[in-house]
């Protein structure tokens, strides 16, 4: 399924790391064969800065993380948070309206924006020789936005577009990604539609812009992340020049968006107009993050829903023929394990043929959790999770544009003041055990503990093709 | 062997030298940067075993890990009469191999760090893996049994057939995916690239496993096979590992030419999706493959090729009709043709093919400025450098360079080429291979409340299918 808006094609997909930054920790090898540069400095107005230098490509990547997701937005401004992403193009002090793009675009950078559960992020991959300039530019920004009613209805009309071309327009649009936290969670905060309904899209004012901008745009509710190809003192040196005087703010508060514990089995229906076959989804909320069953919880994932050797790909696809995929994870689609900070679930995804009952593809998943419950895992298997583990890392630490890097570094400094981290995961992970990942499974796999929904297709058969 | 060293020569910044306030103070100018830095090239050793098989392997990278692939010059292209012969047989190879069974393929290929990853495009089917350096000599021995000994299991195939028509009937409610369908027929008539996107279900669901071991036994082979292996690995290890997993395959056929025609007249398609809040819509026409086309694709950029396009400013940015429009060239083998894609709502569908409309001409009337060709030069460049940043894209570049013939010296020559762009030649390629009167246009959309849009657009109202 197609959920991905392309990183370097369009602002603002609330999706565009997805895909680079899947399920990761690290095991032993990793550390002892491959360390990330690390410079960790706070400036007196509270703005994080991490620092990582590396000389493999001659850019730079420049990102701006802002501790602001679109789990806390106004009630009846649904969607509000991304929308106010789209603003952060549309003007400041120095840059006018479509200057900020066209500046990333005539140097030649590429750049985009993301609105996710806790943070919402702005970067650009530019020409080393350039660093500079972008600090510049990022810092020009938080400093303060200067937008008209006309920019502001001009973005309306795009997010509406983007929830249409994504959602409203689309076989499976919203599904599950949209709607399985809407079911799953009880605290509004967590349980509304991210997106937004499309009359609070258009109820949005500047002085709500304004608002929000007051409320969580200051430099102690953000980090820069500047990785690549830099001189680290130098750089340091810049960031303090043009972020270094701007106000932090007195009065940051969040709503507590704690979750209480499901107690009892959600299942749902839904029809899908656009949707030729029967879709199945479900969700398992999570432990919490960083405590030990967080990690068996990741290793589990690993297990059951990732690559073509996993539990649900083998049972699903290879054995049943229920379907030609299964996808899922840990704040999937619209994160990895470690970008989130807050209740979340575990998701899984599957379109199959109205051949199959939802009932008779469930009663395989409840035979898989409960061979996980009953049966401590083989060594061979939990080697192999712990390989993906590697393996998946190292793609996020090695490639040559960094944004999955910046992403993991971002979210350790915003969450756990600490991004450091990224070389430390190895020890991480030694809590987890066999043992461990069962008495997870007893305690989290359970229907109890689980949301279901159903999609009926309401398209009819197209599969005349053309 | 020589370390290619490209230096990305910016060219000067004048969009933003101090632009003056209403009220009369003056804007801050962005800090300037510094020169440019350098770019190289990996080392890139080529050879060729004596069936024909290429090899091409890079060192790469910063970690320890290797993208493994097998590219064969079998796609869609071969399908003949039967639409996704080719899809089929690739699925089919990736469910057991010299004995070793699908999920015993699985488990060795997770066990080696990723995944066995099968892929057909129009020309060329992709045989992958992305795996740890210490396993890269066991992924080419698997590899070498999926792409010469796949087992094609009898009690496989309506499965797999069965994924792949559900993955049709899918796609014929998608309005990106019916758009691409029809276009592409309208750009490849009578060729096998049109029914690859959405081929006939019907048609498909009679192809028989007999099918798929005859496709594979007639197309495989040697001399339409390459591998690349880029990244960290032990390139003596490697190098056995290829050559005793390859080099006793039969050479087989040499690639098939099938270039196809040039369509007689543009077709303008209609496809009505009633209710739907958005046009889908593909406007363009074909234009010439590889050969000098650094002026092409410049055009391209600067109409819709990037953020900061003429059409995205237009229609997004200014109007708000849609979110995400892009341009494109899509080059096959011996074809290509250059087309804007958007999902419009509704309503703005005239509206917005008429800025469309208007920003091509727009091009081929008035020289583009100065600091607009200084930044595509930029942006070209940029995007070439990070485009090869990472093993997986530096692979596919080089597999690019092989599929259009156009070697090395092509990533080498590459900012030179676009530094030698000028205005005239820019605006020359959009004269030259973007007349709107020659586009074909496919909308799928509500025509209930499109057509009459559509009445209003200059160059499309007169070439109106009849309702």
């Amino acid at each position: 399924m197609a959920f991905m808006v392309s990183l370097f094609r369009s602002l603002s997909a609330l999706l565009a790391l997805a895909a680079l930054v899947l399920a990761l920790g690290l095991v032993q090898q990793a550390q002892a064969e491959f360390e990330v540069p690390v410079s960790y400095h706070k400036l007196d107005n509270g703005l994080k800065v991490v620092l990582s230098e590396d000389h493999a490509v001659p850019t730079t990547t420049i990102a701006v993380y802002y501790g602001i997701g679109f789990r806390i937005e106004p009630r009846d401004r649904t969607g509000f948070a991304h929308l106010f992403e789209h603003m952060m193009f549309q003007g400041s002090k120095n840059l006018g309206k479509a200057e900020f793009i066209a500046l990333v675009n005539s140097n030649g950078g590429v750049l985009n924006g993301s609105t996710r559960f806790d943070f919402t992020n702005y970067f650009e991959v530019v020409p080393s020789n350039k660093t500079e300039t972008f600090i510049w530019a990022e810092a020009d920004r938080m400093r303060g936005l200067d937008i008209t009613q006309e920019n502001l209805t001009n973005q309306q009309g795009v997010v509406k577009n983007e929830v249409k071309v994504n959602v409203l327009n689309q076989p499976y649009g919203g599904f599950p990604w949209l709607d399985l936290p809407q079911l799953a969670n009880e605290n509004w905060f967590n349980a509304h539609n991210f997106y937004g309904d499309l009359e609070d899209l258009d109820a949005a004012t500047l002085e709500d812009v304004q608002q929000f901008f007051n409320d969580f745009y200051a430099p102690n509710n953000a980090v820069v992340v500047i990785a690549g190809d830099i001189d680290t003192e130098e750089t340091l040196q810049w960031v303090e020049e043009y972020f270094g005087d701007i106000p932090a703010s007195d009065n940051l508060t969040f709503p507590d968006v704690s979750e209480p514990k499901q107690t009892a089995q959600k299942r749902i229906s839904k029809t899908d107009n656009l949707a030729p076959r029967p879709a199945l989804a479900w969700a398992y909320h999570v432990p919490e993050r960083g405590t030990p069953e967080w990690y068996a919880m990741i290793v589990i994932d690993l297990m059951l829903t990732d690559g073509d050797d996993s539990r649900f790909y083998q049972k699903f696809v290879q054995e049943k023929g229920y379907t030609g995929s299964v996808s899922g994870g840990i704040n999937w689609p619209l994160g990895n394990v470690y970008n989130y900070n807050g209740p979340m679930i575990y998701s899984a995804f599957m379109v199959h043929d109205d051949t199959h009952e939802p009932d008779t593809i469930l009663a395989d998943l409840d035979a898989i959790v409960e061979d996980l419950q009953t049966n401590t895992v083989s060594d061979e298997e939990y080697a192999r999770a712990m390989t993906k583990i590697r393996s998946q890392l190292y793609n996020v630490l090695g490639d040559g544009n960094r944004i999955g890097l910046v992403d993991l570094l971002a979210a350790f400094a915003l969450f756990d003041d600490d991004p450091g981290r990224v070389n430390r995961l190895e020890s991480e992970f030694d809590v987890v055990t066999p043992k461990l990942i069962q008495k997870t499974a007893q305690e989290y796999l359970t229907p109890e503990n689980r949301s279901i929904i159903t999609l009926v297709p309401g398209a009819g058969d197209a599969s005349a093709g053309e | 062997m020589t370390i290619r060293t490209l230096i990305l020569t910016a060219a000067a910044l004048t969009a933003f030298n101090g632009v003056a306030f209403a009220d009369g103070h003056e804007k801050e100018t962005p800090p300037p940067g510094s020169e440019p830095r350098g770019f190289s090239l990996p080392e890139i050793e080529t050879y060729s075993l004596k069936n024909g098989v290429d090899v091409t392997l890079a060192t790469y990278g910063r970690v320890p890990k290797a993208a493994i692939r097998a590219v064969v010059d079998v796609g869609n292209l071969n399908d003949g009469e039967t639409p996704w012969i080719a899809d089929l047989t690739a699925e089919m190879m990736g469910e057991g191999a010299a004995g070793r069974s699908a999920s015993d393929q699985a488990l060795a290929a997770a066990s080696m760090g990723g995944d066995l990853n099968i892929g057909v495009g129009l020309d060329q089917t992709f045989v992958t893996m992305d795996i740890l350096s210490e396993s890269a000599p066991d992924a080419v021995a698997l590899i070498a049994d999926v792409v010469q000994r796949p087992d094609f299991p009898e009690t496989e195939i309506d499965r797999v057939k069965q994924n792949l028509l559900r993955n049709i009937s899918v796609g014929a409610t998608q309005p990106q995916r019916i758009a691409d369908d029809a276009f592409i027929g309208s750009m490849y008539p009578n060729h096998p690239y049109a029914d690859a996107v959405l081929p006939d279900a019907e048609k498909f669901t009679e192809l028989t496993l007999d099918n798929v071991k005859a496709f594979h036994a007639a197309n495989f082979g040697g001399a339409r096979t390459h591998i690349y292996v880029v990244g960290q690995f032990d390139r003596r290890k490697v190098k056995r590992a290829i050559k005793k997993g390859f080099r006793n395959w039969d050479e087989g056929p040499p690639p098939l030419a099938l270039a196809p025609e040039t369509p007689d007249n543009p077709v303008i398609n209609l496809i009505d999706r009633p209710g739907a809040v958005q046009s889908t819509i593909r406007l363009g026409k074909r234009v010439p493959a590889v050969d000098n086309t650094i002026d092409l694709e410049a055009a391209d950029t600067i109409l819709g090729g990037y953020f900061s396009s003429r059409i995205t400013r237009n229609i997004r940015e200014d109007k708000g009709y849609t979110y995400s429009p892009n341009s494109a060239i899509s080059l096959e083998k011996n074809a290509a043709y250059w087309r804007q894609n958007a999902d419009i709502t509704s309503e703005s569908t005239g509206p917005a093919l008429t800025e469309i409309i208007k920003e091509i001409r727009g091009l081929q009337q008035t020289l583009p400025p100065a600091n607009e060709l200084d930044g595509i030069k930029n942006y070209m460049n940029g995007i070439f450098v990070i485009r090869l940043a990472s093993r997986g894209g530096m692979a596919s570049q080089l597999a690019f360079v092989d599929l259009h013939d156009l070697g090395i010296e092509y990533l080498e020559n590459y900012v030179g080429a676009v530094q030698g762009l000028t205005a005239q030649s820019v605006q020359n390629a959009a004269r030259e291979h973007l007349n709107v009167d020659d586009m074909s246009l496919t909308v799928v959309g509500d025509l209930a409340s499109v057509r009459a849009q559509l009445e209003t657009v200059d160059a499309i109202a007169d070439r109106l299918p009849a309702e």
